[in-house]
Formats: C-alpha cells, structure tokens, sequence
C-alpha cells in the first residue's frame, strides 16, 4: 500500500505527460492509419493482380510511418523541451529527483513510440486480410504475412521475427529516441535529434542501396543513447 | 527564516561575464510581505531564481538553516511572468497534480480564489488572456501551501482594477506563518500593502526599511526609491531644455 502511495507523484507527472501530448500521438496514428489505407486501397485497385509484398512496397506506407515516426518524435520533444523550460521552476520544486523525471520522460517517450510500431504491424496485418479477400480468398494469410515479413524491408526491420540482431537494433532505436526526446528539442539536442532521425530513415528504407549493418547501427543508437544521457547528466549538474 | 548570505552570481558570455549579484545578504522572517525593488538590471530576477535554484550561484541561502534541496524547496513557491504552468493542461488538471505532489495544498483557497476571478476550470490554459494566465499563475503559488511565496513582477499585463483586486484579496487570505517576496516596479501600488522593501541597485542590496519606519520618516516609498536609487528629477528638465535650445537657434 505504502508502495502505492510513493508511485503517486510518479504517476501524476506520467499523466501530465499523457494528457500534454496523447491527443496528438493519436491524430499523427490516425492520419498515418488513414494515408497509409488510402494509397493502399489505391494501388491494389488501378493493377488487376499485384502481390500483397508489391503492393506493400509500390504505395510507399514505409515513407509514411517514418513520416509520422519524424512528427510523433518532435511532438514528444517539444512537449517535453516547453515542460522543462517554462515549468522549470514548478518541475524544480517536486519531490522527484531531476533524474527520476528524465527517465519519467523517456518512458513516456518509449510507450508512445512503441504504440506507433504497434499500429503500424496492426495496419499491415489488416492490409494483408483486405488484400487476401480481394485478390483470393483462399490464401494462406499467415503464410503471406511471414514472407511479407521476411522479404520486404521495412516490415522486416518493423518485426524482425527471429532476427536477433535487429530486435537488439529496434529496441536501441526506440531507446534512443526515447531518451534524445525527452532532453527537449534545444538548440545543441537538436542535431542529436535529426541525425537519430536520418539515421532510422537509412535503417528502415534501405537508403544507400544496401542496409546498414546491424551492428553498427546498434552502435550509433547505442551512441545515441549515450549522447541523451550525458546531456541530462550535464543539465542536472547545472541546476545544482 | 530565509537566510542569504553573500550571494553572488556571474552570467558568463563569449566575451566575458557580467555580475549580476555583488554580494547579497538578506534575511527574511516568517509572516513579512517584502517588496524587492531596484531598476532593470539590477538582479531581481536573478535573486529570486537563485532563491529557487534555477541557477547556480556563489554564497549561501539557508531555509530555516538548511540549505534548500530537494527536501525543503516545496516550502517554496514562486510565480512569474513568464509563467511556469502547463500551458496545455486545465486549471483542474494543475490542482490534481499539485495535490499529488505538495501534501499541503490549500483546495479551499484555490476554488475560493478561481471563483473569485471567475477562470475556468476546465480550460487549457494556452487559451487564457495573459491577465487570466497571471491570475491563475498567483493562485497556484498561493495556494501550493508553501511558507515563502516569491513572485517576480507577477501582474505584468493586468489591468489596474485587477491587480488592485489581487492586493485585497492577498492581505485578506494570507495566513501569519505567510511569506510573500514580490518584486515588482509597481512600487505606488503595493506601498499599502507591503510590510518591508528591499532595494537591490547594481547586484547590491541599496536599501531596506520597513514600513513602520518610513511611516515615522514621513516619506512615502517612491521618495525612498528615488533617493536611495540616486534618481535625478532634474534629468529630464535638463535633456528637454537642450532639445529645444537647438531647435529655437533654428
């Protein structure tokens, strides 16, 4: 019980976070979910037979998420980067640690984050039911979901399935946007911020011609991540 | 007791540093509404926000003799012009969130004081006029329930018959363990209401008297300011004068 009541001021500045910033994250979702539906529908209608990974890959949705990915993270930041210049002062004076509200943030941030990858697997997999009823009804779906899945790209990165590798990848990824936007959208954090930002658009589309390693985009994720944390470190020694 | 002692604080630049405070030492007693006054520059601001630690600075400032952490700073509460509330949240969500996180909340207080300037509970407050944001911006700080109250120029943008409102309002819900540190330049108006000012000029504090004492002098607060302050009366005289000898010679 006495748990409990210390997770109060936790909690309460967790729903400061939800309620600044939920209702956009939901609209970004919803116009991603709706585009993405859109330019789907569209290109399984103008081309008689195309493959569900054809028509995954023809109607740009990878363009999209990152798109909506871009927009989620400098919500997230300014949000966040306003909270902590304008509220300083009310934010100073709360019994939790400078620290304990950083990593309030990042959490905030990382759920947020992972609701947008949710959607985005969720979309797919209701891509795949329309496309599957569409062009034969007796497919496999869940055989076609797994090749998708494996063969295109950006789903593959999205849901590694047994790829070890790139789940270490994807959650370094989502580490690291969560702690760079929770030190708000500074002038100095700014640069942190597009170079993570231009760093997943290269990991997701397969920008260069061939992906990055996996490896070392964990490694500049992880850097990422470092970069947050030392910057917060840096902030907090100040105020002191 | 506020205690401050020696503080100094240095804004560093490219080009060097200025002082913007040359050694302060101030003590502030429970239950004293005091006046901070000085021109622009003269380190209000950067007192109050080293008060609160929202900077570092060099000497020492003691709460009750302790120095103000993280364990003693709810004690204080502060309000300003450029607003600390979360501009995306309702006055109800703000009352929530204070209530979770300052044990001493005074709930009373605060919907005695929204209905008073008739806000709006369940508005964001980035859709309140800047007097209503500085209204409800002196109601939180009011009403967090900490024992020093500092507020810097907190109804710049209020009308006169509002802040006139604010006064009455303050000496009448103020309780006696209350501490209020407002600096302001609207030195006339809280005259009647202060009970102490203190003058701080170039980083130093210039002056500090109490009302009582000013009273027994039988000079109002602003000759107090302008003579502690240096203020040449015959400045402006003496510019305008040599504005229109040059276009009289015309």
């Amino acid at each position: 019980m006495k748990k409990v009541r210390n997770m109060g001021p936790v909690l309460s500045l967790f729903a400061l976070l939800a309620k600044s910033s939920i209702s956009r994250i939901l609209a970004v979702a919803a116009v991603m979910a709706l585009a993405e539906g859109a330019l789907f529908r569209g290109q399984i209608r103008s081309e008689a037979i195309i493959s569900f990974e054809g028509a995954i890959n023809s109607s740009h949705i990878s363009a999209i998420f990152l798109a909506a990915l871009g927009v989620i993270f400098l919500i997230l930041a300014r949000t966040e980067g306003l909270m902590g210049d304008r509220s300083r002062s009310t934010l100073m004076r709360l019994r939790l640690s400078g620290t304990s509200i950083f990593l309030i943030k990042a959490v905030w941030n990382l759920l947020c984050l992972a609701l947008l990858f949710i959607v985005q697997i969720w979309l797919v997999i209701g891509m795949a039911e329309v496309h599957a009823r569409i062009s034969d009804p007796g497919y496999d779906l869940p055989w076609m979901l797994f090749l998708a899945f494996y063969r295109v790209r950006f789903l593959h990165c999205l849901l590694p399935l047994a790829e070890t590798g790139k789940w270490v990848c994807n959650i370094l990824l989502l580490l690291a946007f969560s702690v760079a936007a929770a030190g708000g959208i500074g002038k100095k954090n700014f640069v942190t911020l597009a170079l993570l930002f231009i760093l997943a658009t290269c990991w997701f589309t397969n920008l260069f011609g061939r992906g990055l390693a996996d490896a070392a985009c964990c490694v500049l994720y992880a850097a990422g991540i470092g970069v947050g944390v030392w910057t917060m470190r840096k902030s907090l020694a100040a105020d002191q | 007791m506020l205690e401050i002692k020696a503080l100094k604080k240095i804004y560093y630049n490219t080009w060097g540093g200025v002082q913007a405070l040359k050694g302060v030492d101030l003590k502030i007693g429970p239950g004293e509404i005091v006046g901070l006054f000085g021109e622009n520059g003269a380190g209000k601001s950067t007192l109050l926000r080293s008060i609160l630690r929202l900077q570092s600075f060099e000497g020492e400032i003691l709460l009750d003799g302790e120095r103000i952490c993280r364990k003693n700073i709810s004690r204080l509460s502060f309000a300003t012009c450029e607003h600390s509330f979360f501009a995306n949240l309702t006055p109800e969500s703000h009352r929530e969130f204070y209530r979770m996180h300052f044990g001493c909340f005074r709930d009373k207080r605060f919907e005695a004081l929204m209905s008073f300037f008739e806000l709006p509970l369940y508005k964001a407050l980035k859709s309140f006029s800047t007097g209503q944001k500085n209204q409800f911006e002196v109601i939180m700080a009011l009403c967090q329930g900490a024992d020093y109250i500092l507020m810097d120029e907190p109804f710049a943008g209020n009308d006169i018959f509002n802040r006139e409102d604010f006064y009455k309002v303050l000496l009448g819900i103020l309780e006696p363990g209350e501490t209020i540190f407002l600096s302001t330049h609207l030195i006339e108006e809280v005259e009647r209401f202060i009970s102490r000012a203190v003058l701080l000029r170039e980083g130093r504090v210039a002056g500090d008297i109490t009302s009582l004492e000013l009273e027994e002098q039988g000079r109002t607060l602003m000759d107090y300011v302008k003579e502690t302050c240096g203020y040449r009366a015959d400045r402006v005289g003496r510019a305008l004068d040599r504005l229109t000898e040059g276009e009289e010679q015309l």
